[in-house]
């Protein structure tokens, strides 16, 4: 699916200033009204060289009225307009004065000190001008938008420019270069325009349009992708790589620019006098070749700003104006003197992206060998390919943009699945894979991925592989190195047996005797071959790929050899339609191969709503005259399909109680309740409290403030001025409330619907399906208890083909689904009464019997612990249930079981990923644990894998060895014309076990009180407005990878500086001195085993579990930002000094006290170095974890509760005195010198302002 | 579909199940079956199969040449905004792809061009040429497509309904991009079709059929349709 182009966004988020009073000023406004250049404070509010009563503003007029009152004249370009408000500005003065602050302060800054002085000087020439961008300037469009019309006020500007005829590049070096502008040309053609052959160096280009919006794009031949061209009056930032200018500061850069008037600025009488006027750059040469001029070799002079304009005002229009126009039908000609850009057909103007498409196996890479690319999250992919013998069923997923995985049926058509089993049927293979990827693609470093095949299955194509991929332009090039069923063909000796010897051989089967099993013994072992390729992309539709295979299939699994007449295989690809490729191959020389792949992003997955009643669309006016709640409520049911129970009044405030009102795009949902609650309530009421119930039990409550709802729909308004109007909140009971209405609760519900259902890949057919009606049935007997059922009938299936009864070794509480299908069409899946109850205000309690699934009925129930938006939940569920008869009607069979768990819900708060961790017994009475975790994206899509391990062996478990499986959950909302709470869940796991079986419980706490998360309101269809502002609310900041090679840097210069020289000979000698207790204390050791001494030693050597897990708490938001900053920095730090710890490890080799040698017994680099007893990894770590959390809240106990595990390390024989000391030493160390980092990001920068004056900013 | 049957947890409105179905397998004319209100004029338009009714909002002067035809404002039910002149489109705001700042000063008026086209004429022969500039969204400003205007038979497979193709004279209008040129991504050929009704000397536009871009064209029909 293609991705628009991308929305044009605010890099920079605006600091809300409080609420100041507005200056009074002249009502100003006009067409080319100047601006005050020297004056960073006056922004647009100078006096109007040309007002007339027609152009002025009438305060209270909306902008379209304006529009039509002064409609865009020939040359105008109204795109441009320029809403300047006063609010606006002191957001933009900090930004400038933080650009400014950065210029001079920033550490990581390389620009020499001329440019440093020449860009401030002029950025500091720049007015503060308090522009709002607007989103359509087309008055009769405005009139229907009244939600982006604004209201103009006293002190409100427009400035309506002339349309230049240029683009004005800013060079990193602080030069402006104005360049001719030439519709279809993209940000490189401008660079290299301005600065030649040098613009290839460029990675990144900032695109400031006219309208105000910032664009960022890749421009260079390994990153770059559609973009946007610029308009007339854009500026451009493309700082060259070698300039090293930091993103964040590209970032300000860009947002201040879009502040400012869309045209070249004429050069500014600066007091350094530094300023170089722009300078059009020469005509190309006539082979058509850009001139490569130097800066101002051929300045053309730009008529610099009028003197007398002592203020800084100045002539607004651009060059371009100064020349008569000369045909209003055609656009203006480029102004005298302007260039023309002349794009030489080798130019690579036109980017193309990377063009990711599928290989042999449904994985992101070439035919055979994967490559590292991936293809963006959310995506999925089906994909079916066929090269004799083995054909492919792949389904994979990216959840994330770094991690592809997937599940793969592969067909051995000369090979059959076994008589005793399936016929004639030929073997089918189950397994799961994953790519990683290591480290995203830089301009001179490829992108790098890990990843594995056959992971958790019988093994039988298990391989892993490195390797990386780097683009130029159209082509794509890769490079790997592949081991086991990726690596076959054995053509270089495995580099890890330079390590260890044994990795040179690689266990057959080695999924385990019934697959599934993770033979981690196995992984980079055996035959390693090279491989890699290139794709060419010359077009949008075709893709052609030539690969160097590393596998010469004389080593087939199944001794299933093939004829190979060449390594290199030969592809190539047509994107037939968005979603839709096909693929042709000739591979191994001799072969065939065919391949279609079906992808689409779920991540986008949208509908529009054709169905759903239309949108009330509210007034500014309130309504008078009596309320008709009743009406209220109707009307509200239809635009909500919520239920309201009650309507109560206190004071201001209108509060209406909704039952089960649970839907995945909430705050919509919340936007049509309150546009028909606007419409009805009296005009005094100020707050509407929405107080979201779920079968009884209050969840929270959605505060909507009236007037600022109104004033956000109603009229567009500069940030500064908007507050959030709708807000969660936890609830509050109801205290001297009047009740105004209450409605009626719904008892009864029922319905049809279509049901379907199948299995995949069993030996009685690949698939085997049964298509029916469902009748949901629900009676409602209280608020909080009701009894709910499901009937299914049966009409379509093959059945008749199902006759398999997979093995068991366990209570078949599974396995015999194939009796529970086929036994009779007509079933009774659920029927069961339900209770649930709030105990308090964290607490939820459910109890339900019943018939409470297809294979099981009894009694269970439930307790949840869920605080109000918590990162955490706890929950406990306890059942007994009978097995029930195959037909699933009211019969039981004889087997019973209790099956509960204890489940950690954890909100990760990354990625919008919740993990589930599970422990329990299960319905065959294992015991073990499940984890699950899942990925939901902004459209309410779900991506989960989960796994189960109980204390059932692998040849218990039978094939497969433990359960496992895949999950995608889709919100009927994004698939259906009309609004529906619903989802469909669609599951798959490789094998039906009876190992690891969960009881399918239809009611679920944690389900049902989802709203106690304020994250519920995040969801928005796919491309709307609020899904795009969702972006804007991601976190600020590097990714974690990112901290690590920041830290890791910083980490580096301090211990290599010359100053680092003295603290490092000191912790030598403390070490060294602290080695004359090694062998008293290891004697002590000796001496105090067993009993209560074991059993501290033990504690004591969990304290940096503990320490860590605090950390990781903290840090996931149990606490306050501050607390997680200082968790951040203690994981960071943690993390280097394991690293640390483990090449000091492999370097020293010192053996263990328990190993009897002594203290003296050091072996040097090489085998073993792993259980080096040098220095302490446990004392490191817990140091690393302790230290920034004493040092931040002045806790010096801390360090005693870290160094408390050296008793244990010692007493436990696992390291001598020297070596806990080192341990803690380079802990303490790592981790002061990050704390330092983290105060060194945070703390004030200091600058000189023009003024004398001396000013500290703080970034935050 | 597949996503419905495959649920085990589904919508229990039956109602909007079967409209939705019907939606899917019927094009989606809801639009058709609506009963438009006298006292406003409408157009129906189709977009990928499927129809919607504009209402129209504003009759307005064209600001570069007051003397030339008004220019309609039409207006659809989620504020996107639509302007034909002449039963050209000169101007849309709020769609995937938006025109903006249109000029043809040249473009011949439906009179000239039915007077034309009744003249003989070699076969394919322009009717008349002229150039048009215009702004795109996404930023693609300036561009300019030289026209040329072909009178042409009835065509089939349009979105006219309620009419029969030959009981109105159509014309296509053949956009050639010149700045940027072809090849040039987003420099596509785009043709649009007018179909007029000539009745007594006065001619009206009743069916126009416009691509604003390679993915959205649309077809905009006077309606109801007389």
């Amino acid at each position: 699916m293609t991705r628009p182009l991308p929305a044009a966004t605010t890099l920079a988020r605006p600091v809300r200033p409080s609420r100041l009073c507005l200056a009074v000023a002249q009502v100003c406004i006009v067409l080319g009204m100047p601006t005050a250049a020297g004056n960073a404070q006056a922004g647009g509010g100078a006096t109007a060289s040309v007002a007339s009563a027609q152009t002025a503003i009438r305060a209270g007029e909306r902008l379209s009225d304006w529009l039509l009152r002064n409609p865009p004249g020939a040359g105008d370009d109204p795109a441009a307009l320029a809403w300047q408000v006063p609010s606006a500005r002191q957001a933009q003065a900090e930004l400038k004065q933080a650009l400014l602050a950065q210029l001079w302060s920033a550490r990581d800054l390389q620009a020499d000190e001329t440019t440093r002085q020449r860009l401030a000087d002029w950025l500091r020439s720049l007015p503060v001008t308090g522009r709002v961008p607007l989103a359509i300037v087309d008055a009769r469009w405005l009139q229907a938008n009244p939600d982006q019309d604004p209201i103009l006020a006293p002190g409100h500007a427009l400035v309506l420019p002339q349309r230049p005829g240029t683009v004005t590049l800013l060079a990193d070096d602080g030069r402006p270069c104005a360049v001719a502008h030439r519709p279809g040309t993209q940000a490189r053609g401008y660079l290299q325009a301005c600065i030649g052959e040098a613009a290839s160096e460029a990675d990144m280009a900032w695109i400031v349009q006219p309208d105000g919006r910032v664009q960022r794009f890749g421009i260079a031949t390994w990153n770059a992708e559609p973009q946007s061209e610029p308009a007339p009056g854009a500026w451009i930032w493309a700082p060259r790589r070698s300039a090293a200018w930091p993103e964040d500061f590209s970032d300000r850069l860009a947002t201040f620019l879009a502040t400012q008037s869309p045209t070249p600025i004429a050069a500014r009488a600066a007091p350094t006098q530094t300023t170089t006027p722009i300078a059009a750059r020469a005509a190309p040469t006539q082979t058509g070749t850009l001139a490569s001029a130097p800066v101002g070799a051929t300045p053309v002079a730009i008529p610099p700003s009028d003197p007398t304009s002592a203020a800084g005002a100045h002539d607004e229009r651009p060059i371009a104006a100064h020349a008569a126009p000369t045909d209003t039908t055609a656009p203006a000609p480029p102004p005298v003197g302007a260039t023309q850009v002349a794009i030489s057909p080798s130019d690579p103007v036109v980017a193309r992206p990377g063009v990711p498409t599928a290989n042999d196996w449904g994985f992101i890479g070439l035919l055979q060998t994967p490559t590292a690319r991936m293809s963006p999250a959310g995506e999925l992919r089906f994909h079916l390919s066929r090269v004799e013998p083995y054909t492919r069923g792949s389904v994979v997923a990216q959840p994330f943009d770094w991690l592809e995985a997937g599940f793969r049926y592969t067909s051995v058509s000369n090979r059959l699945y076994g008589p005793e089993i399936a016929g004639s049927q030929s073997y089918k293979d189950k397994s799961i894979d994953f790519k990683l990827r290591l480290a995203q693609e830089t301009a001179h470093t490829p992108a790098l991925a890990i990843g594995m095949t056959d992971i958790g299955g019988t093994g039988l194509f298990s391989g892993e592989y490195l390797v990386a991929s780097k683009r130029s332009g159209d082509f794509d090039w890769s490079l790997g190195l592949g081991w086991g069923y990726v690596g076959n063909a054995g053509r270089v000796k495995n580099p890890f047996t330079w390590f260890d010897d044994s990795f040179a051989e690689r266990e057959e089967g080695a999924g385990g005797g019934s697959g599934g099993e993770f033979s981690a013994s196995n992984y980079f072992k055996g035959r390693t071959s090279f491989f890699g390729g290139v794709q060419y992309a010359p077009s949008d539709d075709w893709v052609l790929k030539l690969e160097y295979d590393g596998n010469d299939y004389q080593n087939e699994p199944q001794g299933n050899n093939q004829k190979h007449d060449s390594p290199f295989n030969l592809g190539v690809v047509y994107r037939y339609a968005s979603g839709l490729d096909l693929t042709a191959g000739l591979e191994r020389g001799n072969t065939l191969m065919l391949g279609l792949t079906l992808h689409g992003s779920l991540a986008d997955l949208t509908v529009p709503k054709l169905l759903d009643p239309s949108y009330p669309r509210p007034l500014s006016t309130y309504p008078a005259g009596p309320t008709d709640w009743a009406r209220m409520s109707a009307e509200f049911a239809e635009q909500t399909r919520w239920s309201v129970r009650e309507v109560r009044r206190q004071g201001t405030d209108l509060q209406l109680v909704v039952e089960e009102p649970y839907t995945i795009y909430l705050r919509d949902r919340i936007d049509r309740a309150v546009a028909v609650l606007h419409l009805h309530a009296p005009a005094d009421v100020r707050r509407f409290v929405l107080s979201f119930h779920e079968r009884g039990m209050p969840l929270t409550d959605w505060v909507v403030l009236r007037d600022e709802w109104v004033a956000r729909q109603t009229r567009y308004r500069a940030h500064a001025e908007q507050f959030e109007a709708v807000v969660a909140a936890e609830h509050w009971p109801a205290h001297s409330q009047e009740k105004l209405w209450a409605g009626p609760a719904e008892r009864f519900s029922t319905g049809l619907e279509p049901s379907y259902s199948q299995s995949l890949g069993g030996p009685d057919g690949f698939i085997l399906f049964q298509l029916g009606i469902t009748a949901p049935t629900e009676l409602r007997l209280a608020d909080d208890t009701w009894l709910s059922g499901r009937a299914n009938l049966g009409l379509i299936d093959n059945y008749d083909k199902f006759e398999y009864d997979g093995p068991s070794n366990l209570p078949r509480v599974r396995t015999d689904i194939r009796k529970y299908v086929t036994e009779s069409d007509l079933t009774l899946p659920t029927l069961q009464l339900n209770h649930v109850r709030a105990l308090g205000t964290n607490q939820y309690a459910s109890l339900y019997g019943g018939y409470l699934e297809p294979m099981f009925a009894g009694v269970g129930g439930e307790w949840l612990y869920r605080p109000w938006n918590s990162h955490f939940a706890f929950g406990i569920d306890l059942n007994h249930v009978r097995q029930r008869d195959f037909d699933q009607h009211f019969g039981l069979r004889d087997y019973d079981v209790t099956t509960g768990h204890a489940t950690l819900y954890w909100h990760t708060g990354w990625e919008n990923t919740l993990v589930k961790l599970s422990a329990g017994q299960y319905l065959a009475g294992d015991r073990g644990v499940t984890v699950d975790i899942a990925r939901q994206f902004d459209n309410g899509v779900k991506m989960g894998v989960f796994a189960t391990k109980t204390d059932v062996s692998a040849e218990e478990f039978g094939e497969g060895s433990f359960d496992k499986g895949i999950y995608l959950s889709i919100p009927f909302d994004a698939m259906l014309p009309f609004s529906s709470a619903r989802t469909a869940d669609i599951i798959w796991r490789p094998l039906t076990r009876d190992g690891g079986a969960m009881l399918s419980r239809t009611l679920a706490l944690f389900d049902l009180t989802r709203l106690r998360d304020r994250r519920a309101g995040r969801y928005a269809p796919a491309g709307s407005q609020a899904w795009l502002a969702l972006d804007d609310d991601r976190e600020d900041g590097r990714s974690i990878w990112g901290e690590l090679g920041h830290t890791g840097g910083w980490l580096a210069d301090k211990i290599f500086s010359p100053e680092a020289v003295r603290p490092l000979l000191l912790g030598a000698g403390l070490t060294g001195l602290s080695a004359t207790l090694d062998r008293p204390l290891a004697d002590w050791a000796d001496e105090h085993q067993g009993g209560s001494w074991d059993t501290l030693g033990e504690a004591a050597s969990l304290i940096p579990f503990g320490l860590a897990a605090g950390a990781g708490a903290l840090w996931m938001g149990l606490a306050d930002d501050t607390a997680s900053d200082t968790a951040r920095t203690s994981l960071l730090a943690a993390g280097w000094t394991l690293g640390a710890q483990l090449a000091t490890k492999y370097a020293v080799n010192r053996a263990r006290p328990e190993a009897g040698l002594g203290p003296h017994e050091f072996r040097g680099p090489g085998n073993g170095g792993s259980d080096s007893s040098f220095p302490s990894i446990h004392m490191g770590v817990a140091f690393a974890l302790a230290t920034p959390f004493a040092q931040k809240y002045d806790a010096p106990w801390l360090y005693g509760l870290a160094a408390a595990t050296g008793f244990g390390r010692i007493q436990e024989r696992q390291h001598f005195f020297s070596d806990v000391v080192a341990g803690s030493l380079m802990g303490y160390g790592i981790a002061s010198l990050l704390v330092d980092e983290q105060r060194s990001r945070n703390g004030p920068a200091i600058t000189l302002g023009a003024d004398r004056s001396l000013q500290a900013h703080w970034m935050f | 579909m597949l996503a419905i049957l495959a649920c085990a947890a589904c919508s229990t409105d039956s109602t909007n199940i079967s409209r939705t179905f019907e939606l899917a397998y019927r094009g989606g004319s809801l639009a058709d079956r609506a009963a438009p209100n006298p006292a406003y004029r409408y157009l129906r338009t189709v977009v990928d199969g499927r129809s919607a009714l504009l209402v129209l909002g504003y009759t307005d002067p064209d600001p570069a040449t007051p003397d030339a035809p008004p220019i309609e404002v039409w207006y659809s039910a989620e504020g996107e905004v639509v302007r034909l002149q002449q039963g050209r489109v000169v101007g849309t705001s709020g769609l995937s792809t938006d025109w903006r700042s249109t000029r043809a000063p040249d473009a011949p008026t439906w009179g000239s061009l039915v007077a034309s086209a009744t003249q003989d004429r070699a076969a394919g022969q322009a009717l008349a040429t002229w150039q048009r500039t215009r702004d795109e969204s996404a930023y693609r400003s300036g561009v300019i497509d030289r026209i040329s205007v072909h009178a042409i038979a009835a065509p089939r497979g349009t979105e006219l309904a309620g009419l029969a193709p030959e009981s109105l004279q159509w014309f296509e209008e053949r956009a050639e991009p010149i700045v940027p040129p072809a090849g040039t991504p987003g420099a596509v050929r785009l043709t649009a079709r007018y179909a007029l009704r000539v009745d007594s000397g006065a001619i009206e536009v009743v069916y126009t059929e416009h691509c604003l871009g390679p993915e959205l064209c649309l077809s905009l029909q006077r309606w109801p349709a007389r």
